[in-house]
Protein backbone atom coordinates (compact mmCIF):
# COMPACT_ATOMS: atom_id res chain seq x y z
CA UNK A 1 0.00 0.00 0.00
CA UNK A 2 1.50 3.39 -1.25
CA UNK A 3 1.58 6.37 0.56
CA UNK A 4 -1.57 8.84 -0.82
CA UNK A 5 -0.12 12.37 -2.12
CA UNK A 6 -1.02 14.90 0.64
CA UNK A 7 -1.90 18.09 -0.80
CA UNK A 8 0.64 20.67 0.53
CA UNK A 9 -1.02 23.06 3.19
CA UNK A 10 -1.47 26.58 1.81
CA UNK A 11 0.54 29.09 3.61
CA UNK A 12 -2.27 31.57 4.05
CA UNK A 13 -5.96 31.99 4.12
CA UNK A 14 -6.85 34.50 1.79
CA UNK A 15 -9.05 36.65 3.31
CA UNK A 16 -12.80 36.42 2.24
CA UNK A 17 -13.82 39.92 0.12
CA UNK A 18 -15.53 41.00 3.47
CA UNK A 19 -18.64 43.45 3.65
CA UNK A 20 -19.02 46.35 6.18
CA UNK A 21 -20.57 44.87 9.33
CA UNK A 22 -23.61 46.79 10.41
CA UNK A 23 -23.15 47.21 13.94
CA UNK A 24 -26.23 45.36 15.64
CA UNK A 25 -29.23 47.90 17.61
CA UNK A 26 -31.79 46.88 20.21
CA UNK A 27 -34.89 45.58 19.19
CA UNK A 28 -37.77 44.82 21.63
CA UNK A 29 -39.65 41.54 20.57
CA UNK A 30 -42.67 39.94 22.08
CA UNK A 31 -41.49 36.74 24.08
CA UNK A 32 -41.29 33.48 21.56
CA UNK A 33 -42.69 31.52 24.92
CA UNK A 34 -45.66 31.48 26.75
CA UNK A 35 -44.94 32.88 30.26
CA UNK A 36 -45.93 29.42 31.58
CA UNK A 37 -44.96 25.76 30.74
CA UNK A 38 -48.41 23.60 30.67
CA UNK A 39 -46.93 21.57 33.06
CA UNK A 40 -47.38 24.29 36.04
CA UNK A 41 -50.49 25.96 34.58
CA UNK A 42 -52.93 24.08 36.73
CA UNK A 43 -50.26 24.50 40.25
CA UNK A 44 -49.69 28.54 39.51
CA UNK A 45 -53.34 29.67 38.95
CA UNK A 46 -54.85 31.94 36.66
CA UNK A 47 -54.76 34.96 39.09
CA UNK A 48 -50.26 34.96 39.15
CA UNK A 49 -49.78 34.17 35.48
CA UNK A 50 -51.97 36.86 34.20
CA UNK A 51 -50.47 39.30 36.91
CA UNK A 52 -46.56 38.13 36.85
CA UNK A 53 -46.67 37.69 32.72
CA UNK A 54 -48.38 41.40 32.85
CA UNK A 55 -46.02 43.90 30.87
CA UNK A 56 -45.12 46.24 32.82
CA UNK A 57 -45.98 44.63 36.08
CA UNK A 58 -47.08 47.88 38.34
CA UNK A 59 -48.78 48.27 41.57
CA UNK A 60 -50.59 51.47 42.88
CA UNK A 61 -51.90 51.31 46.04
CA UNK A 62 -52.45 52.12 49.68
CA UNK A 63 -52.33 50.05 52.50
CA UNK A 64 -51.30 49.98 56.53
CA UNK A 65 -50.98 53.84 56.39
CA UNK A 66 -47.91 53.84 53.37
CA UNK A 67 -48.81 54.39 49.92
CA UNK A 68 -47.34 51.92 47.65
CA UNK A 69 -46.07 52.38 43.87
CA UNK A 70 -43.75 50.25 42.02
CA UNK A 71 -43.18 48.76 38.51
CA UNK A 72 -40.99 45.91 36.86
CA UNK A 73 -39.70 46.24 33.35
CA UNK A 74 -38.44 44.10 31.03
CA UNK A 75 -34.83 44.99 30.51
CA UNK A 76 -33.04 45.77 27.15
CA UNK A 77 -31.22 42.09 26.97
CA UNK A 78 -34.73 40.51 27.35
CA UNK A 79 -36.52 42.73 24.98
CA UNK A 80 -33.85 42.20 22.28
CA UNK A 81 -33.85 37.95 22.79
CA UNK A 82 -37.84 37.73 22.94
CA UNK A 83 -37.48 36.73 26.49
CA UNK A 84 -39.77 37.43 29.55
CA UNK A 85 -38.87 39.61 32.35
CA UNK A 86 -37.54 37.70 35.32
CA UNK A 87 -37.70 40.33 38.13
CA UNK A 88 -41.09 40.24 40.01
CA UNK A 89 -42.72 42.52 42.81
CA UNK A 90 -45.54 41.87 45.36
CA UNK A 91 -47.55 43.64 48.31
CA UNK A 92 -49.47 42.03 51.14
CA UNK A 93 -50.81 44.06 54.10
CA UNK A 94 -53.34 43.50 57.05
CA UNK A 95 -54.45 45.80 59.46
CA UNK A 96 -51.11 47.91 60.12
CA UNK A 97 -48.50 45.07 58.60
CA UNK A 98 -46.97 45.59 55.35
CA UNK A 99 -45.01 43.59 53.74
CA UNK A 100 -43.08 44.49 50.36
CA UNK A 101 -41.36 41.55 48.40
CA UNK A 102 -39.29 42.05 45.13
CA UNK A 103 -37.57 39.33 43.26
CA UNK A 104 -34.58 38.78 40.83
CA UNK A 105 -34.85 35.13 38.59
CA UNK A 106 -31.20 34.18 37.72
CA UNK A 107 -30.57 34.64 33.93
CA UNK A 108 -28.93 31.24 34.02
CA UNK A 109 -32.02 29.55 35.04
CA UNK A 110 -34.67 28.34 32.61
CA UNK A 111 -37.65 29.12 34.48
CA UNK A 112 -36.28 31.78 37.09
CA UNK A 113 -39.01 34.12 35.85
CA UNK A 114 -41.45 31.77 37.55
CA UNK A 115 -39.20 31.13 40.50
CA UNK A 116 -39.41 34.92 41.35
CA UNK A 117 -42.78 35.56 40.63
CA UNK A 118 -43.71 33.04 42.92
CA UNK A 119 -41.38 33.39 45.66
CA UNK A 120 -42.69 37.34 45.68
CA UNK A 121 -46.03 36.43 45.93
CA UNK A 122 -45.31 33.90 48.76
CA UNK A 123 -43.03 35.76 50.60
CA UNK A 124 -45.55 38.49 51.12
CA UNK A 125 -48.65 36.30 51.39
CA UNK A 126 -46.99 33.89 54.04
CA UNK A 127 -45.18 36.46 56.25
CA UNK A 128 -48.52 38.08 56.71
CA UNK A 129 -50.73 34.61 57.49
CA UNK A 130 -47.68 32.87 59.33
CA UNK A 131 -47.70 36.33 61.45
CA UNK A 132 -51.54 36.32 61.90
CA UNK A 133 -50.93 32.34 63.12
CA UNK A 134 -47.86 32.90 65.55
CA UNK A 135 -48.67 33.58 69.18
CA UNK A 136 -45.20 32.97 71.00
CA UNK A 137 -42.76 36.20 71.76
CA UNK A 138 -42.79 39.29 70.92
CA UNK A 139 -44.73 41.37 67.78
CA UNK A 140 -41.42 41.55 66.19
CA UNK A 141 -39.77 38.22 67.11
CA UNK A 142 -42.65 36.48 65.40
CA UNK A 143 -42.56 39.11 62.51
CA UNK A 144 -39.25 38.00 61.91
CA UNK A 145 -39.90 34.06 62.32
CA UNK A 146 -42.88 34.55 59.73
CA UNK A 147 -40.60 36.10 57.14
CA UNK A 148 -37.52 33.88 57.73
CA UNK A 149 -40.62 30.78 57.08
CA UNK A 150 -41.75 32.40 54.49
CA UNK A 151 -38.66 32.42 52.38
CA UNK A 152 -38.97 28.70 53.18
CA UNK A 153 -42.23 28.33 52.26
CA UNK A 154 -41.29 29.81 48.87
CA UNK A 155 -38.03 27.32 48.57
CA UNK A 156 -40.47 24.38 49.08
CA UNK A 157 -42.87 25.88 46.73
CA UNK A 158 -40.03 25.85 43.93
CA UNK A 159 -39.10 22.19 44.58
CA UNK A 160 -42.41 21.06 44.29
CA UNK A 161 -42.86 23.22 40.96
CA UNK A 162 -39.27 22.18 39.79
CA UNK A 163 -41.27 18.49 40.49
CA UNK A 164 -44.29 19.14 38.46
CA UNK A 165 -42.10 20.66 35.43
CA UNK A 166 -39.69 17.58 35.67
CA UNK A 167 -36.88 20.25 36.28
CA UNK A 168 -34.02 20.52 38.82
CA UNK A 169 -35.29 23.05 41.52
CA UNK A 170 -31.84 25.53 40.56
CA UNK A 171 -34.05 26.10 37.13
CA UNK A 172 -36.50 27.63 39.49
CA UNK A 173 -33.71 30.12 41.35
CA UNK A 174 -34.50 34.05 42.32
CA UNK A 175 -32.82 36.45 44.59
CA UNK A 176 -35.92 37.82 46.96
CA UNK A 177 -36.16 41.21 49.31
CA UNK A 178 -38.63 41.37 51.55
CA UNK A 179 -39.35 44.28 53.73
CA UNK A 180 -42.27 43.86 56.74
CA UNK A 181 -43.17 47.49 57.82
CA UNK A 182 -45.28 47.40 61.37
CA UNK A 183 -45.86 50.10 63.37
CA UNK A 184 -42.53 52.37 63.75
CA UNK A 185 -40.55 49.04 63.14
CA UNK A 186 -38.92 47.62 59.84
CA UNK A 187 -37.71 44.01 58.86
CA UNK A 188 -35.68 43.34 55.70
CA UNK A 189 -34.91 39.84 54.99
CA UNK A 190 -32.67 39.62 51.69
CA UNK A 191 -31.57 36.64 49.66
CA UNK A 192 -28.95 37.68 47.07
CA UNK A 193 -28.33 41.28 45.72
CA UNK A 194 -30.60 44.25 45.24
CA UNK A 195 -30.68 46.65 47.75
CA UNK A 196 -32.79 48.79 50.14
CA UNK A 197 -33.20 52.83 50.82
CA UNK A 198 -34.77 54.26 53.67
CA UNK A 199 -35.32 58.34 53.54
CA UNK A 200 -35.38 60.28 56.68
CA UNK A 201 -37.67 62.97 57.59
CA UNK A 202 -34.28 65.43 57.49
CA UNK A 203 -33.60 64.18 53.92
CA UNK A 204 -30.55 61.78 54.88
CA UNK A 205 -30.94 58.34 52.69
CA UNK A 206 -28.93 55.24 53.93
CA UNK A 207 -28.85 51.98 52.37
CA UNK A 208 -30.06 49.21 54.72
CA UNK A 209 -27.22 46.84 54.86
CA UNK A 210 -23.91 46.84 53.10
CA UNK A 211 -23.90 45.25 49.48
CA UNK A 212 -22.85 41.74 49.67
CA UNK A 213 -19.87 42.31 48.20
CA UNK A 214 -18.08 39.57 45.20
CA UNK A 215 -15.05 40.69 43.48
CA UNK A 216 -17.11 40.35 40.00
CA UNK A 217 -20.25 41.53 38.75
CA UNK A 218 -23.36 39.79 39.14
CA UNK A 219 -22.21 36.55 40.98
CA UNK A 220 -24.76 35.97 43.14
CA UNK A 221 -23.68 33.84 46.37
CA UNK A 222 -27.07 32.71 46.93
CA UNK A 223 -30.17 32.13 45.62
CA UNK A 224 -33.90 30.64 46.68
CA UNK A 225 -34.58 27.67 46.78
CA UNK A 226 -30.79 26.83 47.46
CA UNK A 227 -30.52 26.07 50.80
CA UNK A 228 -28.30 28.62 52.18
CA UNK A 229 -31.40 31.22 51.65
CA UNK A 230 -32.77 30.08 54.85
CA UNK A 231 -29.57 31.28 56.31
CA UNK A 232 -29.68 34.34 54.69
CA UNK A 233 -32.87 35.12 54.60
CA UNK A 234 -32.81 34.88 58.79
CA UNK A 235 -30.51 37.08 59.17
CA UNK A 236 -32.72 39.92 59.44
CA UNK A 237 -32.15 43.35 59.54
CA UNK A 238 -34.16 45.99 61.74
CA UNK A 239 -34.55 49.65 60.55
CA UNK A 240 -36.29 52.48 63.20
CA UNK A 241 -38.50 53.86 61.22
CA UNK A 242 -40.24 56.71 63.58
CA UNK A 243 -38.53 59.36 61.50
CA UNK A 244 -38.81 57.86 57.75
CA UNK A 245 -40.36 58.81 55.00
CA UNK A 246 -39.79 56.12 52.24
CA UNK A 247 -38.56 52.65 51.96
CA UNK A 248 -37.50 51.71 48.47
CA UNK A 249 -36.76 48.30 47.71
CA UNK A 250 -34.76 47.38 44.22
CA UNK A 251 -33.34 44.86 42.23
CA UNK A 252 -30.27 44.87 40.76
CA UNK A 253 -31.02 46.12 37.33
CA UNK A 254 -31.68 49.32 39.67
CA UNK A 255 -28.85 49.25 42.22
CA UNK A 256 -25.73 48.19 40.06
CA UNK A 257 -26.44 50.99 37.40
CA UNK A 258 -25.98 53.63 40.77
CA UNK A 259 -23.42 51.83 42.71
CA UNK A 260 -22.53 53.05 45.08
CA UNK A 261 -25.85 53.79 45.95
CA UNK A 262 -24.29 55.39 49.40
CA UNK A 263 -23.16 58.03 46.71
CA UNK A 264 -26.19 58.40 44.59
CA UNK A 265 -29.36 57.24 47.23
CA UNK A 266 -29.79 60.89 47.96
CA UNK A 267 -30.01 61.81 44.10
CA UNK A 268 -32.19 58.77 43.33
CA UNK A 269 -34.67 59.38 45.84
CA UNK A 270 -35.04 63.37 45.34
CA UNK A 271 -35.83 62.06 41.65
CA UNK A 272 -38.43 59.88 42.76
CA UNK A 273 -39.99 62.68 44.83
CA UNK A 274 -39.85 65.40 42.68
CA UNK A 275 -39.31 64.44 39.05
CA UNK A 276 -36.02 64.17 37.18
CA UNK A 277 -34.05 67.04 37.12
CA UNK A 278 -30.54 66.75 36.79
CA UNK A 279 -29.11 63.51 35.57
CA UNK A 280 -27.11 61.24 37.76
CA UNK A 281 -24.01 59.84 36.53
CA UNK A 282 -23.36 58.99 32.78
CA UNK A 283 -26.87 57.81 32.97
CA UNK A 284 -29.51 58.83 29.87
CA UNK A 285 -32.57 59.30 31.83
CA UNK A 286 -35.59 60.87 30.32
CA UNK A 287 -37.77 63.77 31.82
CA UNK A 288 -40.21 62.06 34.73
CA UNK A 289 -42.61 63.63 36.96
CA UNK A 290 -42.54 62.96 40.23
CA UNK A 291 -42.65 58.43 40.43
CA UNK A 292 -44.62 58.84 43.66
CA UNK A 293 -48.56 57.70 42.70
CA UNK A 294 -47.30 57.16 39.36
CA UNK A 295 -46.73 53.93 38.20
CA UNK A 296 -46.56 55.37 34.50
CA UNK A 297 -44.10 57.71 35.18
CA UNK A 298 -42.23 54.69 37.63
CA UNK A 299 -42.30 52.66 34.18
CA UNK A 300 -40.52 56.16 32.21
CA UNK A 301 -38.28 56.41 34.83
CA UNK A 302 -37.18 53.10 34.82
CA UNK A 303 -36.08 53.16 31.06
CA UNK A 304 -33.04 55.39 32.18
CA UNK A 305 -30.27 54.32 29.58
CA UNK A 306 -26.41 53.58 30.58
CA UNK A 307 -23.72 51.17 28.51
CA UNK A 308 -24.18 48.17 29.72
CA UNK A 309 -26.71 47.94 31.99
CA UNK A 310 -29.44 45.80 30.08
CA UNK A 311 -31.05 43.97 33.03
CA UNK A 312 -34.50 43.79 34.00
CA UNK A 313 -35.46 46.66 36.66
CA UNK A 314 -37.71 46.65 39.61
CA UNK A 315 -38.23 49.39 41.88
CA UNK A 316 -40.94 49.43 44.98
CA UNK A 317 -41.87 52.70 47.09
CA UNK A 318 -43.43 52.69 49.91
CA UNK A 319 -43.94 56.64 51.54
CA UNK A 320 -46.00 57.98 54.28
CA UNK A 321 -47.04 62.29 53.84
CA UNK A 322 -45.30 65.12 55.56
CA UNK A 323 -41.53 63.52 53.61
CA UNK A 324 -38.88 65.39 53.38
CA UNK A 325 -38.46 67.28 50.03
CA UNK B 1 -21.05 54.20 38.38
CA UNK B 2 -18.38 52.88 36.10
CA UNK B 3 -19.10 50.68 33.20
CA UNK B 4 -18.97 46.99 33.85
CA UNK B 5 -17.33 44.88 30.92
CA UNK B 6 -17.23 41.26 30.01
CA UNK B 7 -13.04 41.00 28.87
CA UNK B 8 -12.45 38.38 26.64
CA UNK B 9 -8.99 36.91 25.97
CA UNK B 10 -7.50 34.70 23.26
CA UNK B 11 -4.33 33.30 24.23
CA UNK B 12 -3.11 32.15 20.40
CA UNK B 13 -0.10 29.86 20.52
CA UNK B 14 2.33 31.20 17.67
CA UNK B 15 4.65 28.04 17.60
CA UNK B 16 6.35 26.70 14.68
CA UNK B 17 4.01 24.13 14.49
CA UNK B 18 0.96 26.46 14.07
CA UNK B 19 3.00 27.61 11.15
CA UNK B 20 0.71 27.58 7.86
CA UNK B 21 -2.74 26.64 7.75
CA UNK B 22 -3.57 26.76 11.23
CA UNK B 23 -2.01 30.21 12.30
CA UNK B 24 -3.90 32.00 9.26
CA UNK B 25 -7.12 30.07 10.48
CA UNK B 26 -7.02 31.67 13.90
CA UNK B 27 -6.23 34.92 12.06
CA UNK B 28 -9.06 34.58 9.74
CA UNK B 29 -11.59 33.11 13.20
CA UNK B 30 -10.67 35.93 15.50
CA UNK B 31 -11.79 38.53 12.44
CA UNK B 32 -14.79 36.04 12.19
CA UNK B 33 -15.35 36.67 15.77
CA UNK B 34 -15.21 40.91 15.75
CA UNK B 35 -17.35 40.69 12.46
CA UNK B 36 -19.78 38.44 14.61
CA UNK B 37 -19.85 40.19 17.74
CA UNK B 38 -20.44 43.49 15.69
CA UNK B 39 -23.67 42.66 14.95
CA UNK B 40 -24.92 41.78 18.92
CA UNK B 41 -26.13 45.18 20.60
CA UNK B 42 -25.14 43.58 24.19
CA UNK B 43 -21.73 42.69 23.03
CA UNK B 44 -21.19 46.24 21.73
CA UNK B 45 -21.92 47.38 24.79
CA UNK B 46 -20.19 45.16 27.06
CA UNK B 47 -17.63 42.94 25.40
CA UNK B 48 -14.02 44.05 25.53
CA UNK B 49 -11.42 41.77 23.72
CA UNK B 50 -7.52 40.56 23.60
CA UNK B 51 -5.43 39.17 22.14
CA UNK B 52 -2.30 37.39 23.20
CA UNK B 53 0.13 35.65 21.29
CA UNK B 54 2.86 33.12 22.73
CA UNK B 55 5.76 31.56 20.99
CA UNK B 56 9.41 31.80 22.69
CA UNK B 57 7.79 35.03 24.22
CA UNK B 58 4.04 35.67 24.96
CA UNK B 59 2.90 39.51 23.59
CA UNK B 60 -0.05 40.64 24.27
CA UNK B 61 -0.97 41.89 20.94
CA UNK B 62 -3.96 43.61 21.49
CA UNK B 63 -5.12 45.30 24.70
CA UNK B 64 -8.68 44.85 25.66
CA UNK B 65 -10.42 46.75 23.73
CA UNK B 66 -13.64 47.64 23.05
CA UNK B 67 -15.31 45.13 20.02
CA UNK B 68 -15.83 48.46 18.07
CA UNK B 69 -12.71 49.86 18.02
CA UNK B 70 -10.88 46.09 18.19
CA UNK B 71 -8.23 45.62 14.97
CA UNK B 72 -7.56 41.84 14.01
CA UNK B 73 -4.23 41.74 14.61
CA UNK B 74 -1.80 40.05 12.51
CA UNK B 75 0.32 37.26 13.58
CA UNK B 76 3.08 34.96 12.19
CA UNK B 77 4.20 31.40 13.92
CA UNK B 78 7.66 30.61 14.31
CA UNK B 79 9.62 29.14 17.73
CA UNK B 80 8.87 27.35 20.98
CA UNK B 81 5.92 26.98 22.88
CA UNK B 82 6.58 29.04 25.92
CA UNK B 83 3.05 28.40 27.76
CA UNK B 84 4.13 29.68 31.27
CA UNK B 85 4.71 33.04 29.63
CA UNK B 86 1.53 33.09 28.25
CA UNK B 87 -0.21 32.58 31.48
CA UNK B 88 2.51 35.29 33.13
CA UNK B 89 1.16 38.16 30.89
CA UNK B 90 -2.70 36.90 30.91
CA UNK B 91 -2.18 37.39 35.44
CA UNK B 92 -0.42 40.60 34.64
CA UNK B 93 -3.17 41.53 31.93
CA UNK B 94 -5.68 40.60 35.03
CA UNK B 95 -4.00 42.79 37.37
CA UNK B 96 -3.62 46.22 34.92
CA UNK B 97 -6.58 45.48 33.04
CA UNK B 98 -9.71 44.08 34.73
CA UNK B 99 -11.76 46.21 37.29
CA UNK B 100 -13.24 44.20 40.61
CA UNK B 101 -16.09 45.00 42.82
CA UNK B 102 -15.09 47.62 45.74
CA UNK B 103 -17.34 49.99 47.85
CA UNK B 104 -16.83 52.42 45.58
CA UNK B 105 -17.21 51.28 41.76
CA UNK B 106 -18.72 48.64 40.22
CA UNK B 107 -16.62 45.29 39.26
CA UNK B 108 -16.15 43.68 35.56
CA UNK B 109 -18.20 40.64 34.90
CA UNK B 110 -15.41 37.53 35.71
CA UNK B 111 -13.16 37.99 32.58
CA UNK B 112 -13.83 35.14 29.77
CA UNK B 113 -10.24 33.17 28.48
CA UNK B 114 -9.61 31.20 25.64
CA UNK B 115 -6.54 29.37 24.78
CA UNK B 116 -5.57 27.61 21.63
CA UNK B 117 -2.06 25.65 21.99
CA UNK B 118 -1.11 22.71 19.69
CA UNK B 119 1.79 21.41 21.51
CA UNK B 120 3.15 21.12 24.56
CA UNK B 121 5.43 23.87 27.04
CA UNK B 122 8.53 24.65 26.21
CA UNK B 123 9.64 26.27 28.89
CA UNK B 124 9.79 24.96 32.87
CA UNK B 125 8.18 27.65 34.78
CA UNK B 126 4.25 27.25 33.45
CA UNK B 127 3.26 25.30 35.90
CA UNK B 128 3.33 27.44 38.99
CA UNK B 129 1.33 30.05 36.82
CA UNK B 130 -1.26 27.28 35.97
CA UNK B 131 -2.00 26.74 39.57
CA UNK B 132 -2.56 30.46 40.37
CA UNK B 133 -4.98 30.70 37.87
CA UNK B 134 -6.64 27.53 39.10
CA UNK B 135 -6.22 28.67 43.05
CA UNK B 136 -7.70 32.05 42.48
CA UNK B 137 -10.28 31.70 39.70
CA UNK B 138 -9.82 35.14 38.27
CA UNK B 139 -11.73 33.99 34.89
CA UNK B 140 -13.58 30.95 33.34
CA UNK B 141 -11.01 29.69 31.28
CA UNK B 142 -11.88 27.25 28.40
CA UNK B 143 -9.02 25.74 26.93
CA UNK B 144 -8.66 24.39 23.31
CA UNK B 145 -6.10 21.51 22.37
CA UNK B 146 -5.58 21.72 18.94
CA UNK B 147 -4.68 18.70 16.59
CA UNK B 148 -3.19 15.47 18.07
CA UNK B 149 -0.20 16.66 19.59
CA UNK B 150 -1.80 19.30 22.28
CA UNK B 151 -1.15 18.74 25.89
CA UNK B 152 -4.01 17.86 27.17
CA UNK B 153 -2.27 17.14 31.09
CA UNK B 154 -1.00 20.92 30.70
CA UNK B 155 -4.28 22.36 29.62
CA UNK B 156 -6.07 20.56 32.51
CA UNK B 157 -3.29 21.75 35.31
CA UNK B 158 -4.78 25.60 34.38
CA UNK B 159 -8.94 24.71 34.13
CA UNK B 160 -10.83 22.45 34.22
CA UNK B 161 -12.55 23.09 31.07
CA UNK B 162 -10.93 21.58 28.05
CA UNK B 163 -12.00 21.07 25.21
CA UNK B 164 -10.18 18.88 22.42
CA UNK B 165 -10.11 20.51 18.09
CA UNK B 166 -8.38 17.24 16.45
CA UNK B 167 -9.57 18.50 13.08
CA UNK B 168 -6.97 21.61 12.51
CA UNK B 169 -8.29 22.85 9.15
CA UNK B 170 -9.91 26.24 8.15
CA UNK B 171 -13.31 25.06 8.65
CA UNK B 172 -12.67 23.96 12.06
CA UNK B 173 -11.49 26.79 13.11
CA UNK B 174 -13.99 28.44 11.59
CA UNK B 175 -16.49 26.72 13.56
CA UNK B 176 -14.33 26.66 16.98
CA UNK B 177 -14.72 30.61 16.43
CA UNK B 178 -18.51 30.43 16.15
CA UNK B 179 -18.44 28.49 19.42
CA UNK B 180 -16.14 31.51 20.84
CA UNK B 181 -18.53 33.82 19.53
CA UNK B 182 -21.79 32.32 20.79
CA UNK B 183 -20.05 32.24 24.22
CA UNK B 184 -19.35 35.83 24.39
CA UNK B 185 -22.78 36.60 23.54
CA UNK B 186 -24.37 33.89 25.91
CA UNK B 187 -22.19 35.08 28.91
CA UNK B 188 -22.60 38.37 28.47
CA UNK B 189 -26.57 37.87 28.58
CA UNK B 190 -26.37 35.76 31.02
CA UNK B 191 -23.22 37.18 33.76
CA UNK B 192 -26.31 38.69 35.67
CA UNK B 193 -26.62 35.83 37.73
CA UNK B 194 -23.73 33.18 37.62
CA UNK B 195 -23.31 31.66 41.10
CA UNK B 196 -20.68 32.15 43.23
CA UNK B 197 -17.25 30.88 41.41
CA UNK B 198 -18.47 31.95 38.16
CA UNK B 199 -19.46 28.67 36.60
CA UNK B 200 -20.70 29.68 33.45
CA UNK B 201 -22.93 27.67 31.04
CA UNK B 202 -21.42 27.31 27.62
CA UNK B 203 -23.19 26.95 24.59
CA UNK B 204 -23.13 22.97 23.19
CA UNK B 205 -19.67 23.41 21.15
CA UNK B 206 -19.87 22.87 17.29
CA UNK B 207 -19.35 18.98 15.79
CA UNK B 208 -15.69 18.08 16.00
CA UNK B 209 -15.13 19.69 19.24
CA UNK B 210 -15.39 17.44 22.17
CA UNK B 211 -15.69 18.66 25.88
CA UNK B 212 -12.84 16.29 27.65
CA UNK B 213 -14.29 15.03 31.00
Amino acid sequence: MSDLPVAPAPATIPPAVEEAVVPGTWTARAPDLPWCPDALRDALGDALITAASTEPRLIDTRAAGWQVTGASVRGRSHAHRGEHRDDALAIAACDDLLVLAVADGAGSSALSRIGAAVTAQIAADNTITRFAAATDGTPLARLGTAMAHAVHDAALRLHALAGLADCAPTALRTTVIIAAIMGDAMLVSQVGDGAVLVQHRDGTVLRVGAMRETAWAGEVTCFVPDACAMVQAAALRQVQLADVTLVALMTDGVDDPFHPLEQSGAALVAQWRDGMRDAIGTARQPDTPTVLGNGDAMVRWLAFEQRGEVDDRTLLLAWRDGGAR
Amino acid sequence: MSLRRLPVYILADVSGSMRGTPVESVKAGIRQLHRDLLTDPQAIESAYLSVITFADVAIQVVPLTEVSSFIPPEMEANGQTNYGDALRVLLECFEMEVVRTTAEQKGDWRPLVFILSDGAPTDTGWLEYARQLRERRPANIIAVACGDHADISALRETTETVIQMRDMSPDAFRAFFKFVSASVKTTSAKVGSVGEGGGITLPPPPPGITIIP
